[in-house]
């Protein structure tokens, strides 16, 4: 009987394993479209998240600002008290001028692009370094939050973020330009050779690479890649990236080009989605 | 604790995790540490292997969600880590666990756990540089917090937790 027993466990495990794997190669080859279990997670995920996410802020704040202030406090509690009243003044002033500097550069980019845009809020980081996808939010425009869709361009004041991936209520995920799933057609801006750029899935930094780029073009280390407009929903003339290394293999017709983003990925709060 | 609890447990970890990601330094590691709680699944629970693996899926189900993976890629890597780990779950006692043996076994299926993810992502395609520094890297956090989360994972199946022991139910 137990061995019967474990002749179903084994077998109903090997099946579903094979199911699993049957499941990741269909979803690499055909593109992603949600399920309603998945839609159900996330969403209800993204509620939670919006608190986590504002209570993460609280902590990160007052990790900030009075955590190595205790050892000061315990020498001159006095001086402490002065010295924490102006640190949050300053502490308060200076997020409040961050914010409004990236708020008006973000602007001054969204008035610059002829198509309709919304803007967004980043809520999370994906957890796997080599797929690298961030929830964002429409936080306002919610009437427009609906026509936002896969494949949609998100952008920074400093260049191309990614594109929509999945779309959940006024959440959504993007993949970033680094993750290996990416592509977008770009052209060096002193030459006007052109190339594909594709992510790298790098695990410890955010580099992608042009590909498709002759032996014979001239390009150099610090270069800017620019956006063609071509064969993708993204607006023409946006700044990609610099290239950072470029090497030419004997044996191939391309060079091996790598380029680091404009965007600043690891610092990314607020975004906007182009709606073509 | 039944191990269907480790399903929300999981997602609880995930949620935080990916909300409080702006305070970590990185998150190299995370994705891999969660396939070990698979792997303890596997060794420790008393119950049908088919239930261990089906909850093992669940949580790499979950671990695609929030990581942003392919579909089905933690799904399988979870879920076969479970399977492999079941074949040595009688001869897993925990009497004779002890620190080191823990930490070798997670370091062992840590190096296995991402071994196998470079195979998923070689037969799905995905073209990934390898870079040796941080695969050690990745090892090295996945078997530090693994270790770790296995001795919290013993304490949450102990008496101590939840007043009795429930090695034995779903």
């Amino acid at each position: 009987m137990k061995i019967r027993h474990r002749g179903i466990d084994n077998i109903l495990s090997v099946v579903l394993l094979v199911s699993t794997l049957v499941w990741f190669r269909n979803s690499i080859n055909v593109p992603q479209e949600n399920d309603h279990i998945e839609t159900a997670i996330l969403y209800s995920s993204s509620v939670m998240q919006s608190g986590v996410h504002r209570m993460a802020d609280v902590v990160t704040s007052v990790w900030d600002r009075y955590f190595w202030l205790v050892n000061v406090e315990q020498q001159n509690e006095k001086l402490l008290q002065e010295n924490l009243h102006i640190n949050e003044q300053i502490l308060l002033m200076n997020n409040q001028k961050n914010d409004i500097a990236q708020l008006e550069k973000l602007l001054s980019f969204k008035q610059s692009i002829s198509e309709k845009t919304i803007g967004a809020r980043v809520l999370y980081s994906s957890l796997n370094t080599h797929f690298t996808v961030v929830q964002i939010a429409i936080e306002y425009d919610a009437e427009l939050s609906h026509q936002i869709d896969v494949g949609f361009p998100v952008l920074s004041s400093d260049g191309i973020i990614g594109k929509i991936y999945k779309v959940y209520g006024n959440y959504s995920e993007v993949l970033l330009a680094t993750d290996p799933r990416f592509s977008i057609d770009v052209f060096v801006e002193r030459t006007g050779d052109r190339g594909i750029l594709m992510g790298q899935g790098k695990d410890h930094a955010y580099i992608s690479t042009m590909k498709y780029l002759e032996n014979d073009k001239d390009i150099r280390k610090g270069d800017r890649l620019i956006t063609t407009g071509v064969g993708t929903l993204f607006p023409k003339n946006i700044a990609v990236g610099e290239v950072i290394d470029v090497r030419i293999q004997e044996d191939t017709l391309f060079q091996e080009i790598l380029v680091e983003p404009f965007a600043k990925f690891s610092l990314l709060d607020r975004v906007i989605v182009v709606i073509p | 604790m039944p191990i269907i609890l480790y399903i929300p447990l999981s997602y609880l970890f995930l949620l935080v995790a990916s909300s409080f990601w702006t305070l970590f330094p990185s998150l190299l590691g995370i994705a891999d540490v969660i396939c070990i709680v698979s792997v303890y699944l596997g060794l420790t629970s008393k119950v049908r292997t088919h239930y261990i693996v089906l909850v093992a899926t669940i949580i790499g189900y979950l671990l695609d969600i929030f990581s942003g993976a392919p579909a089905g890629f933690y799904t399988h890597i979870s879920g076969l880590l479970a399977y492999v780990s079941t074949m040595f779950n009688s001869g897993w006692e925990s009497k004779s666990r002890n620190g080191w043996s823990v930490f070798i076994l997670v370091f062992i299926m840590s190096i296995f756990s991402i071994g196998l993810q470079n195979v998923l992502l070689w037969i799905g395609n995905i073209e990934l540089p390898f870079e040796s520094v941080t695969m050690i890297i990745r090892i090295g956090i996945s078997t530090m917090l693994g270790s770790g989360l296995f001795f919290v994972c013993d304490y949450l199946h102990s008496n101590k937790a939840f007043g009795k022991p429930n090695h034995g139910q779903l």
